[in-house]
């Protein structure tokens, strides 16, 4: 029971933000300047990682949806144009996290989030054309799936803003997606079946001066196909399936966002 | 600002097993150690950690002066780990509440507790190392020396005031113990136990007291933060009654399924279950079944009466309580609840590719993602597959239904006693794919929906359990049985992942409960997912 970071207590929904931005924050002015950031600054910054991720994530699904039906079609036309792939993606967040990207102005979420989220798409859908276009290419071996969605959009992503996206897994089938000490630790902790499920990790230490969040991702059935059973037995890009089971953690998705003091 | 009237220091000393809580707390040990709490208004009120005087007989206050009151427990927050106590007393000297929101990294921070349960008050300076965050919980690790028995004591930072509750410390795999790894609870957490107090002035908080600067000022502080900080002791159940929540609950139930005979041994765990279903098992599902139908036919009565007529295909779930998830099943399932669900309808069978089709004609839905299945002549009355789940929602509307939650799915195949399965309790049914030629578990698809009478449930809905994944209206949480509304509960508010319900054709055995979760992506799509409708009865 006791064997590992046990420290984790129960989350309450809701009510912990309002407490945190209501009635307490009056006196925050008169504070002397301490080193570090004040909390409320943390928790804009958690927001903002938290809904990076989960950004991501929908156009990881959207793909999902979209997968076989863009595949192998040996054309030169993207199937799943850009359009319609943004207004999939912005219905997936909508309902995933409650904030409609279309109405970004009225959305109460920090500032920083939303130059973030709508660089995030923009970053999303050039993604999408180019690796139908790459995909559909004679003897090209990309294929048109969440992972390569996903490592691209964190790459370029990285590259325009401040932030580090990254997918991450304990055994990467990308070099370039092996983990950190940091996220080898929250990766280690996903994997164990007891780690509640869909609950992500985030941290600020003193010493990084950054905020580090890990959104966890499952092994859904889609997944089955290429990462199931057999184990060893080569997958449809010619890489050994890792014989992963329905639900278990199948990596995690890191956001790094520094924190200014 | 607050003026310092007298000492008292509670002592939480701990008599009996460890605390029943899954982390490991800073008082794991067996030997008797102590907690600590703090003052929170002079009427006699502390706050300490809920694990502190979890499942606690009696609790009692032990003053400086060795004054020991006994203290009541007049609230808890489990999620976060707080408690407030009461003790009959007035007068005391309270601490002032800061601003946990305004708390930096690395900002100087005073522990006040009794480690090991010593008598002695310690006072331990550090600072903030980190602000880590879990779900929606935020915790403060802290780097000053934290022993067993500070647990509940307050964290001051350098004004004087609490801005957190020390909680936990943790182990690591490696056997090492971590030194100066403490973790605390924000004390914003704290703001609706403290509603609790009658006239807690909460425009008090983080305007307890000037900064304090300087080492013979500091000292000070560190004499002014010990008098607010209490010890408690406590005595233990010491058989920690692991009553199932929904076994004090059945009568209402079983009131409805018969004598305490037929009731009661369903709910115990699995290990009685599992010993072959007795005679008298399946005598109590008949019964239950007579009963559950009898209760469905007066239901149709009466809304005849009022003019409501039963859509075609479609049957009624009557009013009343019923027990969800299992004990003995998956960690999402637990706990069995009950769970009390207004009347609705369902739909008898799964969606068919006929009717998907209809929809698809109609202009309500859109293909089927894959349409091999779906244009085979041979499967017209086959549940639709290959669709995600906007595309079900969409053909529950088309028909002016809608996606029955997890709750109302579950109450349709396991009736109002708890049972395994729609028919019963036994296994055998599933244990075999092909079973007196009637059920295909294992086989390689999908079949004519509403074939497998052996399988309906005692409201003669077809095809729950063995034939398709159906997509229901909630968001999966792994959790949410835990905190699950015990009326028309409509799942978690967010999530990523939406629940389906009923083991499908490939699955095996143990995923085929009635009271299994699964879920998937909202955009999955695959051979082994259908839809029913839900609708509700006006």
């Amino acid at each position: 029971m006791t064997s590992r970071l046990r420290w984790v207590i129960v989350p309450v929904l809701v009510f912990t933000l309002a407490g945190w931005a209501g009635g307490e924050r009056a006196c925050a002015k008169d504070r002397q300047p301490e080193l570090g950031a004040p909390l409320h600054t943390i928790l804009e910054v958690e927001t903002t990682a938290r809904l990076i991720a989960i950004l991501l994530d929908s156009g990881r699904n959207v793909i999902n949806e979209n997968q076989g039906i863009s595949d192998d079609r040996g054309t030169a036309e993207p199937r799943l144009t850009p359009e319609v792939f943004e207004r999939q993606l912005l219905d997936i967040f909508h309902s995933r996290s409650g904030i409609d990207l279309r109405d970004l102005e009225a959305a109460r979420i920090p500032a920083g989030a939303k130059k973030l989220l709508k660089e995030l798409v923009l970053v999303s859908k050039q993604v999408v054309v180019e690796i139908q276009l790459e995909s559909n290419r004679p003897g090209s071996g990309l294929k048109f799936i969440p992972a390569i969605f996903g490592a691209r959009v964190a790459t370029r992503f990285t590259e325009q803003t401040h932030v580090r996206l990254k997918q991450t897994a304990l055994a990467p089938r990308n070099p370039l997606n092996a983990p950190d000490p940091i996220e080898r630790t929250a990766l280690e902790e996903f994997a164990d079946p007891s780690y509640p499920r869909e609950r992500v990790i985030s941290e600020v230490t003193t010493k990084s001066g950054s905020l580090r969040l890990m959104f966890p991702l499952y092994t859904t059935r889609k997944c089955l196909a290429c990462h199931g059973d057999p184990q060893g037995e080569l997958d449809r890009t010619s890489y050994p399936r890792e014989g992963l089971s329905l639900g278990q953690n199948a990596g995690a998705i890191s956001v790094m966002i520094p924190i200014q003091p | 600002m607050r003026r310092i009237a007298c000492f008292l220091w509670v002592m939480i000393v701990v008599a009996g097993p460890g605390v029943l809580w899954a982390f490991e707390r800073l008082d794991a040990p067996a030997a008797k150690p102590a907690g600590s709490g703090v003052i929170v208004h002079s009427d006699g009120y502390i706050l300490t950690a809920h694990h502190v005087v979890s499942n606690a007989k009696r609790i009692f206050v032990v003053t400086a002066g060795e004054f020991r009151a006994p203290a009541i427990l007049i609230s808890t927050d489990v999620d976060h780990d707080l408690a407030l106590l009461k003790i009959e007393t007035v007068g005391l000297t309270e601490a002032s509440i800061g601003y946990a929101g305004a708390v930096r990294l690395d900002q100087e921070i005073i522990t006040v507790g009794f480690p090991f349960g010593l008598r002695e008050v310690s006072v331990t300076r550090g600072r903030i190392a980190a602000v880590r965050m879990k779900g929606v919980q935020r915790v403060f690790q802290v780097d000053a020396a934290i022993n067993p028995g500070n647990s509940g004591g307050p964290i001051f930072n350098r004004r004087g005031e609490v801005v957190g509750m020390l909680t936990t410390k943790f182990s690591h795999p490696s056997g090492i113990v971590p030194e100066g790894m403490s973790f605390g609870v924000p004390i914003s957490y704290a703001t609706p136990l403290l509603a609790n107090i009658p006239d807690f002035d909460f425009t008090m908080i983080g305007r307890g007291k000037k900064d304090v600067k300087g080492g013979g000022e500091s000292k000070g502080l560190a004499q002014e933060v010990v008098r607010t900080t209490v010890r408690i002791e406590t005595v233990r159940n010491t058989d920690i009654a692991l009553m199932p929540p929904a076994a004090a609950q059945v009568p209402g139930s079983s009131s409805k399924s018969g004598p305490p005979a037929g009731g009661s041994p369903r709910l115990q765990p699995s290990p009685v279950r599992e010993q072959a279903p007795s005679g008298q098992d399946e005598e109590a599902i008949v019964r239950v079944n007579e009963q559950l139908r009898a209760a469905q036919e007066d239901e149709l009565k009466k809304l005849a009466q009022r003019g409501i007529a039963q859509p075609a295909g479609m049957v009624v779930i009557p009013a009343g309580e019923f027990l969800m998830g299992a004990e003995d099943g998956l960690q999402d399932a637990r706990p069995i609840h009950p769970v009390y669900l207004s009347s609705y309808w369902l739909d008898k069978y799964e969606v068919t590719n006929a009717l998907y089709r209809q929809c698809v004609e109609g202009g309500g839905c859109t293909m089927p993602k894959d349409r091999q299945a779906f244009d085979d002549p041979q499967r017209v009355q086959h549940p639709v597959t290959n669709i995600t789940w906007n595309q079900a929602r969409s053909v529950c509307q088309w028909q002016g239904k809608r996606l029955p939650t997890e709750a109302e799915w579950e109450k349709a195949a396991r009736g109002t006693d708890g049972r395994r399965y729609p028919w019963g309790n036994d296994r055998e049914v599933v244990k075999i794919p092909v079973r007196n030629g009637e059920f295909k578990a294992g086989s390689s698809g999908t079949e004519l929906v509403g074939r497998q009478a052996a399988t309906a449930s005692p409201y003669g809905v077809f095809d729950l359990i063995g034939s398709v994944s159906q997509w229901v209206k909630d968001w999966y949480a792994e959790d949410f049985y835990q905190a699950s509304p015990a009326r028309d509960p409509q799942g978690p508010l967010r999530g990523s992942f939406r629940v389906l319900r009923g083991g499908e054709w490939n699955e095996k055995p143990p995923d085929l409960r009635a009271s299994y979760r699964g879920w998937d992506e909202v955009t999955y799509w695959g051979p082994t997912l259908g839809v029913r409708c839900a609708n509700d009865v006006p």
